[in-house]
C-alpha cells in the first residue's frame, strides 16, 4: 500500500490525476486488499501447522487403542472434513472453504502415516508422500488459491524425484546413483516447462500455470548452482567409464529431448511468446541439456581439453552463459524482478570468479581492499547502467 | 452442479485409496502365512513415521547382496534359501520377496513402530539377541511385520510384566 501511495503522490503532482481521484483510488484498494492477504496467510498457516500437529500426535504411537479404533476415528474425521468441504463449497466465507480443504488434505498424509504405523509398513517417507500428492491432486486442484497447489508441487517434484532416483530402472541405468540425480536436476527444469507449456495450450490449471512457470526458473537455478559446482569442484561422477552402457547416453537424454521438444512446438504453435521470446527459450532449453551433456562427458578426465583443465572457470563460463540467457528470456516476458535477480546472480558468479582467481591475494590485506573496491565498483556500475540494460532488454522485445 | 460432483469425486478418491490400502494389508495379515525370525542390531528413529526400531532379519541363509538396486528373494519354505530370479512353486512354496540395497537384502520388514518410551529398553533386548519378530507373508511373496516378539514373548506382554517365565 505504501508503494501505492506513492505513485498516487507522484501522479498528483504531476497533474496526471486531480487529489480526489487519487482518493477514490486509494478507497477502492484499500476496500479491496485490505487485510485480505493477512487473514488468508495466518489461516493457512494455521490450518498446515494443524495438519502437521495432527501427524505429530499419530506419529506419538496410541499403543494402548486397538488399532482398528484408530483407524475408524480417523476415517471419520476424513471423512467429515471431506464433507465439510464439500458444504462450505459456495460459502460466502471464502476462507472457511480453504481452510478445510488444506486440513482434509494435510489429514489425508497423516492417514498414510497412520496406516503405515498400523501395519508396520516399512516403505521410506518419500513414497509416503509421493503417494501422497498423487492421491491428493484430484482435491487439491479445487483450491482456490496458490498456497495449496504450490506446497503440492513442490512435495510433489521431490519425492517424484527421490521415488526416480531410488527406482530399479534409475539403479539399473546409472550405475552410480549421483548420475540418477543429474539426470533428475537436468528434467525437472524442462518438465516444468513442458507442464506450463501443456497447461497453457489447454487453457486449464491456471494457478498451476503459475506455479510451474516459478519452479522451471527456481528449478533451473538449483540445476546451474548444482552443475557449477560440481564442475568448479571437480567431482567425479563416476569411477570408471566403462561402466556406462552404450544405451546409457540415449536414456539419459531422450525424456529431456522428448520434453523439450514437446514444449517448443507448443510454444511456437501456440505464439504465446514473441519471435526473439521463442528464439531465447529455445536456446535457453538447448544449452540447458548441453550443460548437463558437458558434465557427463567430462568426467573421462584422461584426455585433455580446455574445460576439463580450468574446471574452475568452465563452471563459471557455463553458469554465466545460462544466466545471461535467463535473464534475457526474462526481461522479454517483462518479468522485471526476476530479471533484476538474475543479474544479480551473475554479478554474484563473477565476483566468486574473481575470489577464485585471486584466491591467495585475498589472504592479505591489499587483497581485501581490493576485493573492497570491487564490489564498491560493481554495484556502482550496476546503479548507473540497470535502467540501460533494461532498455536493451525492452527494445529486444519490440 | 458439474463442478460439485468433481468435487466429491475428488474428495472422495483418496478416502477410497486408502481404504483400499487398509484392506489390502489386514488382508495380508489375516490370510498369509506365519513365521518367526530373530533380528538383531539396530538404529535411530524416524521423525517423519513416529518412533521405530530399525534392525537386522536373520533369515538363516546364506545372503550376498551386491551395492546395487535388484530385484531378489528369500525362499522360506520347504528350506530357507536366497536368488536373484523369482522360485518356482516346485523348489520353493513360499518365499519372500525384497531388494538387495547396499548390500543388505530388505523385504519392508526391517523396522517395528513403538512407543519412545519403550525404545531404550527394546532396543537392549534385541541388541542381545533377544528379539524376534512374527511376520506374515502372502503367496505372492510380500511379507507383514505382525508383532515385535521379547524374549517370545508380544513385546506389549513383556512390557506389562504378563509374559509367562
Amino acid at each position: 500500500m505504501k508503494k501505492l501511495d506513492s505513485h498516487l503522490s507522484e501522479w498528483t503532482e504531476k497533474g496526471l490525476i486531480s487529489k480526489e481521484q487519487a482518493q477514490s483510488i486509494k478507497q477502492h484498494e484499500d476496500g479491496k486488499t485490505s487485510k485480505n492477504y493477512i487473514v488468508y496467510g495466518f489461516l493457512l498457516l494455521g490450518a498446515t501447522i494443524l495438519g502437521a500437529g495432527i501427524i505429530s500426535l499419530i506419529a506419538a504411537n496410541w499403543y494402548q487403542i486397538p488399532d482398528f479404533v484408530k483407524l475408524g476415528i480417523d476415517f471419520l474425521i476424513l471423512a467429515g472434513l471431506g464433507y465439510s468441504v464439500f458444504r462450505n463449497m459456495d460459502s460466502e466465507k471464502k476462507y472457511i472453504y480453504e481452510v478445510l480443504l488444506t486440513v482434509f488434505v494435510l489429514f489425508v498424509l497423516g492417514t498414510i502415516g497412520l496406516i503405515a504405523q498400523i501395519y508396520q509398513l516399512g516403505g521410506k517417507p518419500y513414497e509416503a508422500f509421493f503417494l501422497w500428492s498423487v492421491i491428493s491432486l484430484p482435491a487439491v486442484m479445487f483450491s482456490r488459491k496458490t498456497y495449496l497447489p504450490y506446497l503440492w508441487s513442490v512435495i510433489f517434484l521431490v519425492s517424484s524425484s527421490f521415488v526416480a532416483a531410488n527406482s530399479h530402472f534409475f539403479q539399473h541405468h546409472f550405475v552410480v546413483e549421483a548420475l540418477s540425480w543429474v539426470f533428475i536436476i537436468t528434467i525437472v527444469p524442462v518438465f516444468c516447462v513442458f507442464v506450463c507449456a501443456f497447461l497453457n495450450m489447454l487453457r486449464k490449471g491456471e494457478r498451476f500455470i503459475k506455479i510451474s512457470k516459478e519452479l522451471a526458473i527456481l528449478t533451473s537455478l538449483l540445476a546451474i548452482v548444482t552443475a557449477d559446482i560440481w564442475i568448479s569442484g571437480k567431482v567425479v561422477l563416476w569411477q570408471a567409464h566403462e561402466a556406462v552402457g552404450p544405451y546409457s547416453g540415449l536414456i539419459f537424454w531422450l525424456p529431456c529431448i522428448v520434453l523439450a521438444v514437446s514444449s517448443l512446438l507448443v510454444v511456437y504453435s501456440k505464439k504465446m511468446l514473441s519471435f526473439r521470446g521463442r528464439i531465447l527459450l529455445t536456446l535457453l532449453i538447448l544449452f540447458h541439456l548441453l550443460m548437463f551433456a558437458i558434465i557427463v562427458n567430462m568426467q573421462d578426465f584422461s584426455s585433455t581439453s580446455f574445460l576439463k583443465t580450468h574446471n574452475q572457470f568452465s563452471g563459471a563460463f557455463l553458469s554465466i552463459t545460462f544466466l545471461l540467457l535467463a535473464s534475457f528470456l526474462a526481461g522479454v516476458l517483462g518479468q522485471r524482478k526476476i530479471f533484476q535477480a538474475l543479474v544479480v546472480f551473475i554479478g554474484i558468479r563473477f565476483l566468486i570468479v574473481y575470489f577464485q582467481a585471486m584466491g591467495g591475494l585475498t589472504k592479505t590485506g591489499i587483497g581485501l581492499v581490493i576485493s573492497g573496491l570491487v564490489i564498491i565498483g560493481m554495484v556502482y556500475l550496476w546503479l548507473k547502467t540497470r535502467k540501460h540494460i533494461e532498455k536493451i532488454v525492452e527494445r529486444l522485445e519490440r | 452442479m458439474n463442478n460439485k460432483k468433481w468435487l466429491i469425486a475428488a474428495l472422495v478418491f483418496p478416502i477410497l485409496v486408502l481404504l483400499g490400502i487398509t484392506i489390502k494389508n489386514q488382508t495380508g495379515l489375516s490370510k498369509g502365512k506365519e513365521f518367526t525370525l530373530p533380528v538383531e542390531g539396530f538404529d535411530p528413529r524416524d521423525l517423519i513415521s513416529g518412533h521405530y526400531l530399525m534392525y537386522r532379519v536373520v533369515y538363516g541363509s546364506d545372503i550376498k547382496c551386491p551395492n546395487e538396486k535388484i530385484k531378489s528373494y528369500v525362499c522360506m519354505d520347504p528350506k530357507t534359501y536366497f536368488s536373484f530370479s523369482k522360485p518356482s512353486f516346485g523348489n520353493c512354496s513360499l518365499f519372500i520377496k525384497g531388494d538387495c540395497d547396499h548390500g543388505n537384502f530388505k523385504a519392508g520388514i526391517e523396522r517395528f513402530y513403538i512407543p519412545e518410551q519403550f525404545s531404550r529398553e527394546l532396543t537392549e533386548k534385541i541388541v542381545k539377541h533377544k528379539g524376534k519378530i512374527l511376520i506374515s507373508v502372502s503367496r505372492r511373496g510380500d511379507a507383514q511385520v505382525k508383532d515385535l516378539l521379547i524374549e517370545n514373548c508380544p513385546w506389549k506382554n513383556y512390557i506389562s510384566g504378563s509374559c509367562p517365565k
